[in-house]
């Protein structure tokens, strides 16, 4: 593996770190809303 | 984009869910998600993953000492090709999405083309293991338990010597100890 291939892919592996954890984040963040609003109790409009 | 203010909106409205009800949602919510994602990654460390593109070199190590021993510990793929610390087994795993391109264009998907391109695959692992300094064969194989006594003459040279002082790592000579070895002419010390 050449080093430019080598930094380019820990680059990538890196960033995806974050990418799971906030992806996560917002998709368990996005069912919890849902639950929550089938109770209707906010207002949004 | 009005989605998105919708998605905030809720998210920054109060519900008049207690605090301990969204809480323990997020809590449940969280183990969940982490669950699934290291179940699915663990999927794909699996022999039967591994197989899917590597059939023919899966298959060698079941003739040698990795796969069959007096002690009956044995290694599996991902033992010895994926790192075990997480950090560097996403980066691995990232990395590995582009083998997943080669293997849907069909580049080893036969036993003649993977024969041809064997030893390039053998080369890519040799240098990333020696990158690493050995760490998938040392997570088994510490160096700092060796018992000398209980090793061959020729093996006891190298280790007390050129391993010991970091002038080499495992693979510069283990080479071949879980599968058929390539064609060696341009191995660099290889006899």
């Amino acid at each position: 593996m050449s080093t430019l291939e080598y930094v380019i892919w820990h680059i990538l592996g890196y960033a995806a770190m974050p990418v799971i954890i906030l992806g996560g984040f917002t998709a368990i963040a996005a069912v919890c809303i849902g639950i929550l609003s089938v109770t209707k109790d906010k207002q949004l409009d | 984009m009005k989605l998105l203010k919708r998605f905030w909106k809720r998210l920054s409205t109060p519900s008049k869910a207690a605090a301990g009800v969204v809480l323990l949602m997020g809590f449940i919510g969280g183990l969940l998600f982490w669950g699934a994602f290291n179940t699915g990654m663990e999927a794909t460390n699996t022999e039967e993953f591994c197989s899917g593109c590597h059939a023919p070199i899966v298959k060698e190590i079941r003739e040698t000492i990795h796969y069959s021993n007096r002690s009956g510990v044995r290694a599996i793929c991902s033992d010895c090709h994926v790192p075990h610390n997480w950090t560097d087994k996403i980066v691995r795993k990232v990395q590995a999405s582009k083998e997943l391109a080669f293997h849907f264009i069909g580049t080893i998907d036969t036993d003649e083309k993977f024969k041809e391109r064997r030893g390039h695959l053998a080369h890519r692992e040799w240098q990333r293991m020696k990158d690493n300094n050995s760490q998938e064969c040392r997570n088994c194989h510490q160096f700092d338990y060796m018992d000398f006594s209980e090793q061959g003459p020729r093996a006891v040279s190298q280790h007390s010597t050129a391993l010991a002082a970091g002038d080499k790592t495992c693979v510069d000579c283990h080479k071949g100890i879980a599968h058929k070895l390539p064609d060696m002419r341009d191995v660099a010390g290889w006899q």
